[in-house]
């Protein structure tokens, strides 16, 4: 064991033994944030069964939401009625009617930059290369095939106990995955 | 057909209640104050003919879509739709005295230029049409809810019928109180409040008490929480869009709809709608928590459901009350009078269509297969 493994990569005909072997696996204590799946396609039920974790997007999309809104709405009351004011056909130089479009259109463009941003950081992207891509059966984790990793950071990951327990989980293959 | 008749003491008493308050506003109330006590009545009957319209039209809806939130929430809506027979004949004091309410009628200068299309006999010949269309619609699309291709088939152009009538309907009814007045988003945004309006009873009634523990799962909660901010927010959308476009033009044909709302005492009505018909259920329904909670959606929904009933007070009694904010006697008698007849009906149609779809439901029917 002179490699560092980054984890072990059991690999799944189906969703359903996918579900089925994240369940367990949780169960069998491993920690949420240590157990990942891969699937070529969403999988209904696969969130609750990896467990509650944390997500900080829906938090920044409301920073975004708030932010861009308030900001935008204060910028056009800044620059049509302080700074630029202009007689356009007698209306008010604060025409709140007319500033929450744009204002609206902001909200939602920042909202959704910032839940981008935070998806991206979140996952740890953009990234070139990632120990798993040397694995060569997971190269069918988008086309036809279903995977569990169990992360070599889990306190309870032991090399020998979890490959055994990820073998009774009746999986087409585990392999070792060594960190790059 | 003997889902009509009242079982219980409660139905009994909303009937007894009904007649009594119905005869105080139209016989009572026309004889003192006829324009304002039909001004009343309008309204109340505007708002349960929407709320039976709407029920339909989300049936309807889910008839094409599919989904188990359409399931659970079937029998509230079913029984709303099914009242339009008994709303067709509120509609007949409207019908009666429509020279004495609505002020195009009688001076032959004040429908013009509209003079062909506002005229007492084809007013009431369009009334007539509207409810024969939309209780045609219920018939057939009832006749077909057992098999869903069919009443897909059914669903797909009574949605097309809805759209127009409603937009035809709600100018008709409403926006001819101010006959010079016209907007183009008025239908379409009297239409989304009808459905509005229908989701939100139909979410009471599944996220309240009675219901909780039985039959309802989170999952449907959250899709109905999501319906409803979806409708919030394409009511919100068009009526500030609507408001817009008028205050920015700002030309005397259409601003004295506004004028009248929002520059005279009935503003803090708008402030009430902007803030219970979009600020606060917005602000809650972004929530996954709460819509996920039956105590939290069930408070929102009959929110919504009051709000409601305030938009339909703000669209219709405004254009003949120009004095600024002011309620007459008959404000209260008018929507007590129809809501109780109404109530009692929804109630035993409520229970009719409960045990027609439990039925079903065990029997592997409907409940079995929800799609989607």
């Amino acid at each position: 064991m002179s490699v560092r493994l980054h984890g072990l990569l059991a690999e799944f005909a189906d969703d359903r033994q996918l579900l089925e072997a994240v369940r367990r696996t949780r169960d069998a204590g491993y920690f949420a944030s240590c157990v990942e799946a891969y699937s070529p396609y969403p999988v209904e039920g696969l969130d609750q069964a990896l467990g509650a974790r944390h997500h900080w997007v829906p938090f920044w999309m409301l920073i975004g939401a708030i932010g861009g809104g308030t900001f935008t709405y204060w910028l056009e009351w800044y620059s049509a009625a302080v700074n630029y004011p202009i007689n356009v056909g007698g209306r008010p130089t604060f025409s709140w009617p007319a500033f929450i479009p744009p204002a609206v259109e902001m909200t939602i463009l920042c909202a959704v930059l910032l839940g981008v941003g935070a998806v991206l950081f979140g996952a740890r992207l953009p990234r070139v290369c990632h120990s798993l891509f040397e694995s060569h059966e997971f190269e069918r984790a988008t086309s036809d095939r279903f995977f569990v990793l169990v992360r070599g950071d889990d306190p309870h990951f032991d090399p020998l106990a979890t490959q055994r327990f990820l073998e009774t989980l009746s999986p087409l293959s585990v392999v070792e995955v060594a960190e790059e | 057909m003997n889902a009509w008749l009242p079982r219980t003491l409660a139905q009994w008493f909303a009937l007894l209640i009904s007649i009594v308050a119905l005869v105080a506003c139209l016989l009572l109330g026309l004889s003192h104050e006829p324009k304002q006590a039909l001004l009343s009545y309008l309204f109340a009957f505007f708002f349960f003919t929407g709320l039976s319209i709407g029920s339909l039209a989300l049936l309807m809806i889910h008839a094409i879509t599919g989904g188990a939130w359409g399931d659970f929430i079937r029998p509230p809506l079913l029984a709303a739709a099914r009242l339009l027979p008994l709303m067709s004949l509120a509609a007949i004091p409207v019908l009666v005295w429509t020279r004495v309410l609505y002020p195009w009628t009688g001076s032959p200068s004040g429908a013009q230029p509209y003079g062909w299309y506002l005229a007492d006999t084809f007013f009431v010949i369009r009334t007539v049409v509207y409810f024969v269309v939309w209780i045609g619609c219920l018939v057939a699309f009832t006749h077909n809810l057992g098999d869903r291709v069919r009443a897909r088939r059914t669903a797909a152009p009574g949605l097309i019928v809805f759209g127009v009538t409603s937009l035809l309907a709600s100018v008709d009814w409403a926006v001819s109180l101010t006959p010079h007045w016209h907007s183009s988003m008025f239908g379409m945004m009297v239409g989304t409040g009808w459905l509005l309006a229908a989701c939100a009873l139909a979410t009471t009634v599944a996220a309240s008490r009675r219901d909780r523990d039985t039959v309802v799962s989170s999952d449907v909660l959250h899709d109905l929480g999501n319906m409803l901010l979806m409708f919030v927010l394409a009511w919100s959308y068009l009526a500030f869009m609507q408001y817009l476009t008028i205050w920015i033009a700002d030309l005397p044909d259409e601003n004295a709809w506004y004028i009248l709302r929002t520059l005279t005492s009935w503003r803090y009505l708008a402030w009430f709608l902007v803030a219970f018909n979009f600020a606060l259920p917005f602000a809650v329904l972004l929530s996954r928590a709460a819509k996920r909670n039956p105590a939290w959606l069930c408070k929102i929904a009959v929110m919504l459901l009051v709000a409601s009933f305030a938009d339909a007070f703000w669209l219709i009694v405004p254009g003949l009350r120009a004095g600024g904010f002011a309620l007459r006697w008959t404000d209260l008698c008018a929507p007590v009078g129809i809501g109780a007849l109404w109530w009692c009906g929804w109630v035993g149609q409520l229970r009719a269509a409960r045990s027609t779809w439990t039925s079903s439901a065990t029997a592997g029917g409907e409940l079995e297969h929800p799609h989607g």
